[in-house]
């Protein structure tokens, strides 16, 4: 990834890209929102809708077809060894999110997370154990489209792209960025860095108990409920 | 994709909420945290049961989680302004699709996640709403879910959960208004009725 260029677009993409006013109901004589705290709800701009269904449409056929079958057969390798492998990844995030944090001006959440890369890289065997979590060094993940929401930076408009799934104007460009810019990839090829997303993912999922498929059954328009857990997440992850 | 999974272990942990329908309260002044533990413990007492059978046991949960809950806080949160257009006759419908629905969705899951913890952490009270923080630790993570509770009649009931910051009823209410815009309050009720049948002939219950 070049980072001129990176850097470039990410001035380029949040020059227009403007905090969304949540649309708010008016509603003052029935008893849940009398309330402004639950007046919030969290809303993300959509003018992309046809693209982002047909998108949606596209990632569906390929979880179904080809990550989720691979997910299931990483679970022929015994589960703490993959909650190991998630310790490893997770590990390896820990210091773009320890920048993120300290960019976000919390000064306390950097160094738990810088805390835990140095304790879980040494005493945790490279990551596979979390040492750090036992004495008290809890993760609170952190990365740059947070650091740009914490920034004031809105989430511009919701965006599904094809393999990253739902994400956002602001977003996007920001994941690029949290990866190219991790202090612990600097000498890895962009290939290799997908790679490890790649696996982390189908490692997640492998840990994961169908939850995709049982939301996706349920909902009335699964779309509109993906995207809006989607919306809500990353807004409360802002937030914290 | 690592979004899309993300959204999907958030998504996945929502099923856990169903273990914090919170309420049974028997003793009255019960506090909202005292309130969300007694159900929370009550239904992994019922999960956890060396006998436990997920078809007989399903409806001594699905008791727990309706004494727990403020249905029709619930439902006219989800529906917000589409609540005092509806009939009478048409609120209720909604109510009781509603409440089948979020059985569907997460009783029905539940039976997977019982070796988790629930730790509290604390709780906010602001007149007669309560926010109670807890947190599932599981074995990659821990999971916040909040439970948000209104008070009636001196009592406790839940009219929300959020997990991982996403918030059923918000969920509900964002994919219900797409409906309602579309297809009017008539519509989105035929569309509940449907989607519940479909399920529960795949289901094969």
């Amino acid at each position: 990834m070049n980072k001129r260029l990176l850097s470039a677009l990410l001035v380029l993409l949040f020059g227009f890209a403007t905090p969304l006013a949540s649309a708010q109901d008016d509603d003052d004589d029935f008893f849940v929102f009398d309330d402004e705290e639950d007046d919030a709800s969290v809303t993300i701009a959509d003018p992309l809708e046809g693209f982002n269904r047909a998108m949606f449409a596209v990632n569906d056929k390929l979880y179904r077809g080809v990550v989720k079958p691979i997910a299931r057969g990483l679970r022929i390798i015994p589960e703490p060894i993959r909650i190991g492998a998630d310790n490893f990844f997770t590990n390896l995030r820990a210091p773009i999110s320890a920048v993120s944090a300290l960019l976000q001006g919390d000064v306390r959440n950097a160094g738990t997370e810088a805390g835990r890369f140095v304790l879980n890289t040494t005493v945790g065997v490279a990551g596979f154990l979390d040492p750090a979590t036992k004495v008290g060094l809890i993760r609170d993940e952190e990365d740059l489209g947070q650091t740009l929401g914490k920034w004031g930076v809105g989430p511009g408009i919701y965006l599904v792209l094809p393999f990253v799934g739902s994400t956002s104007l602001r977003d996007f460009p920001a994941l690029i960025a949290t990866n190219a810019w991790n202090p612990v990839y600097q000498n890895l090829h962009d290939d290799t860095i997908v790679a490890i997303n790649v696996v982390d993912a189908e490692n997640t999922l492998s840990l994961d108990k169908d939850t995709y498929e049982a939301f996706y059954r349920d909902a009335l328009d699964p779309y509109v409920f993906f995207r809006s857990a989607w919306a809500q997440n990353r807004a409360g992850r802002i937030e914290r | 994709m690592r979004t899309l999974i993300h959204s999907c272990t958030s998504a996945f942990f929502a099923l856990l909420l169903s273990l914090g329908f919170a309420a049974a309260v028997q003793a009255q002044q019960a506090t909202p945290t005292a309130t969300v533990q007694t159900t929370v413990d009550t239904i992994l007492g019922i999960l956890r049961k060396p006998d436990f059978d997920f078809d007989t046991d399903r409806e001594a949960i699905k008791q727990e989680v309706t004494k727990a809950f403020d249905a029709t806080a619930m439902a006219q949160s989800v529906l917000s302004t589409n609540w005092r257009s509806a009939t009478k006759e048409q609120q209720e419908e909604f109510r009781d699709l509603l409440l089948a629905t979020i059985e569907n969705t997460y009783i029905d899951r539940i039976k997977a996640y019982t070796n988790e913890t629930v730790e509290f952490r604390g709780e906010s009270i602001n007149n007669d709403r309560a926010t109670v923080e807890s947190v599932v630790v599981t074995q990659s993570g821990n999971v916040p879910v909040n439970y948000k509770l209104r008070l009636r009649n001196d009592l406790w009931y839940v009219y929300d959960v959020e997990v991982e910051n996403v918030s059923m009823v918000s969920s509900y209410r964002d994919t219900y208004r797409d409906v309602v815009r579309r297809s009017g309050m008539d519509g989105l009720l035929a569309q509940m009725r449907s989607k519940l049948e479909e399920l529960k002939a795949s289901k094969g219950v």
